[in-house]
């Protein structure tokens, strides 16, 4: 297990190399200069050699890219053009209200996955089962913030039970999660039940259910865990589905989070914050990836002997 | 098809009797075929209006897209203007169309792109020099840690916004996601006898490619590219929405939506027909992909 986890470890280290490199060269693959395009057109040819000065630009490429990986160690992922700050700080104040959106869709996306996958899987009666078929369906078809315009549209403008704009509240924080899960709900409503088809007819079921055991325990203890294996391993990517989804809703429900600020980032076109919130956003997903695979490998033992390169 | 070109050409002088007939087999096949995916009936129906409307945009819409009636501004549905109208008093349903013919471009295109490139790579990766397999390998490893429109959105960054610097942008990032699956759908088929025959019998590496494995992995890839089309649909309409593709006053429908969150107490049809048009695309897309993926693999069947 120990050889396992750090396989694991020293995998996600590598990648996480890979993602910087990827990262750093962002701005010196950008068509142009991106110190003009920064500065805007007005700038003077002065002003953009005292910046590029400042950046560090005119350096030697690897002295340039081991100062981008040793200053990111060390916490400092540069600073903005726009407003002058950390974007390391910027980042921290804004995690909280993304990491809370995504963990709140998470719950919804698993509850509902869960619940709808074994409808559609187990249910007999036609009135549960094609309603149930009916909104996965439509669940992988609808934009998520086209969802989110239409609860503000009912809950917010007509019914006015919840906030239109967000106040950092946690009732600000519900139809944006039910947006935002949406996709990943969905999602994995598919996957239980595709894997709850595969397991009912599986032998382990006939014999549990010729033993005599209730329909209910076969379908608990013995279909759904097995069922819902499949589930773990995507957990992480559908997490990570979830944080950069946020981009989109946090725009749709005006919320100062993480995604807002790289859409506006993006938008303003200041690379440090580009970079930062990149770098940020891939290392929390490798980082949650690396728990998910050594979570799986202690539930299923067999998961440890594979080294998890896809050579 | 073929029953009917041999009707064609039969010498009887009841040629025409015959055309009927074949007419009528392919009514009864046609028929047969509603009765049993009546889903994907609809779904063609549907997709074949869309492209027929994104075809015909000019001639179907009542309106022009960036036509302004100052005297009816914010309109709710009528018979002059369905879709009701605008901040800016345009037709939404005029616009909703034109919508199509930006979308499905940029769907078919996108989607083409990335599963070209893709399978290219992944022919590569299983077939080419094996330091090369494991270096295009590690880069997609490296690409894939980037989760959901992350890497579409450093692209973006890159390029600048724009729609066709988004189309590049999602093309980009399901690019990793493609080889991998395509790679597995070769090695699948590699396994096979006849591969280890044609290797034995001295075929060369293009040759086995060309001859055995694209033929055979031709299925998948259409699957995949169906439902591709679908995500890229959804995805190109996210980043139109937040205003890194196509922007107002252009008639794509994500861009239509930014507008309509701003008028949302006031005009509500300015936020549903877009949104409408979006998931009826992307629904009859999945649909026709699903029974796609069915008929290719039966063992998929759900």
């Amino acid at each position: 297990m120990a050889r396992f986890i750090l396989n694991r470890l020293l995998l996600g280290v590598l990648t996480l190399l890979g993602v910087s490199v990827l990262v750093f060269g962002l701005v010196h693959i950008v068509p142009g200069d991106p110190v003009q395009i920064m500065l805007g057109d007005r700038a003077s040819a002065d002003q953009v050699e005292q910046m590029r000065e400042q950046l560090g630009l005119n350096d030697p490429l690897i002295e340039q890219y081991g100062r981008f990986v040793g200053d990111a160690l060390s916490g400092d992922l540069g600073t903005s053009i726009r407003t002058g700050q950390p974007v390391l700080t910027e980042l921290l104040e804004r995690a909280p209200s993304t990491l809370t959106l995504a963990a709140f869709a998470l719950v919804i996306a698993i509850a509902f996955g869960v619940v709808a996958g074994i409808a559609a899987a187990v249910a007999r009666n036609p009135l549960v089962r094609v309603p149930v078929q009916a909104v996965i369906l439509l669940g992988m078809a609808t934009p998520s913030f086209w969802i989110g315009i239409l609860l503000i549209l009912f809950f917010s403008s007509t019914l006015r039970w919840f906030p239109v704009m967000d106040d950092g509240s946690l009732r600000a924080t519900v139809l944006p999660a039910i947006a935002l899960a949406l996709p990943a709900g969905t999602y994995l409503a598919r996957l239980i039940r595709t894997g709850m088809l595969e397991v009912l007819g599986e032998a382990y079921v006939r014999t549990a259910r010729a033993k005599g055991a209730s329909g209910r325990i076969v379908l608990f203890r013995h279909a759904l865990r097995n069922a819902l294996l499949p589930v773990v391993t995507v957990l992480g990517m559908q997490f990570g589905a979830l944080l950069t989804g946020a981009a989109v809703i946090e725009t749709v429900f005006s919320r100062p989070g993480i995604g807002r600020y790289a859409i506006q980032a993006i938008n303003a076109r200041d690379f440090p914050q580009i970079q930062g919130t990149v770098l940020f956003v891939a290392a929390i997903f490798l980082l949650v990836n690396l728990l998910v695979d050594i979570s799986y490998g202690w539930i299923d033992p067999r998961v440890r002997g594979q080294a998890g390169l896809s050579t | 098809m073929t029953a009917a070109t041999e009707d064609l050409h039969l010498r009887s002088p009841s040629r025409l009797s015959a055309m009927a007939g074949a007419a009528r087999r392919s009514i009864v096949r046609l028929s047969g075929f509603v009765r049993h995916h009546p889903g994907v009936a609809i779904a063609l129906v549907i997709l074949a209006i869309l492209v027929l409307a994104a075809l015909f945009a000019p001639q179907i819409a009542p309106h022009a897209p960036m036509q302004s009636y100052y005297d009816a501004v914010r309109q709710a549905p009528s018979w002059r203007f369905p879709f009701g109208t605008d901040e800016l008093g345009r037709d939404v349903f005029s616009r909703v169309i034109y919508g199509a013919q930006i979308s499905l471009r940029v769907g078919a295109t996108t989607t083409a792109l990335s599963l070209g490139v893709g399978t290219l790579l992944a022919l590569l990766a299983t077939l080419g020099p094996r330091p090369l397999g494991h270096a295009i390998m590690r880069v997609m490893d490296v690409l894939l840690a980037f989760p959901g429109i992350l890497l579409a959105l450093a692209v973006v960054a890159v390029l600048g916004r724009g729609i066709d610097n988004v189309l590049i942008a999602i093309a980009v990032s399901l690019v990793p996601g493609y080889v991998r699956t395509v790679r597995s759908m070769i090695l699948g088929v590699s396994s096979n006898e006849y591969v280890a025959a044609a290797r034995i019998l001295g075929g060369s590496r293009i040759y086995i490619a060309v001859r055995h494995i694209l033929p055979n992995i031709l299925g998948g890839v259409v699957v995949l590219g169906t439902l591709g089309i679908a995500l890229v649909t959804l995805e190109v309409a996210a980043l139109s929405y937040v205003g890194l593709g196509a922007r107002p006053p252009e008639p794509e429908w994500g861009a239509m939506l930014t507008v309509a969150r701003e008028y949302l107490d006031s005009a509500w049809w300015m936020a549903v027909f877009p949104g409408l048009a979006i998931t009826l695309t992307v629904l009859s897309i999945n649909a026709v992909g699903d029974w796609l993926r069915d008929v290719v693999d039966p063992r998929s069947r759900r």
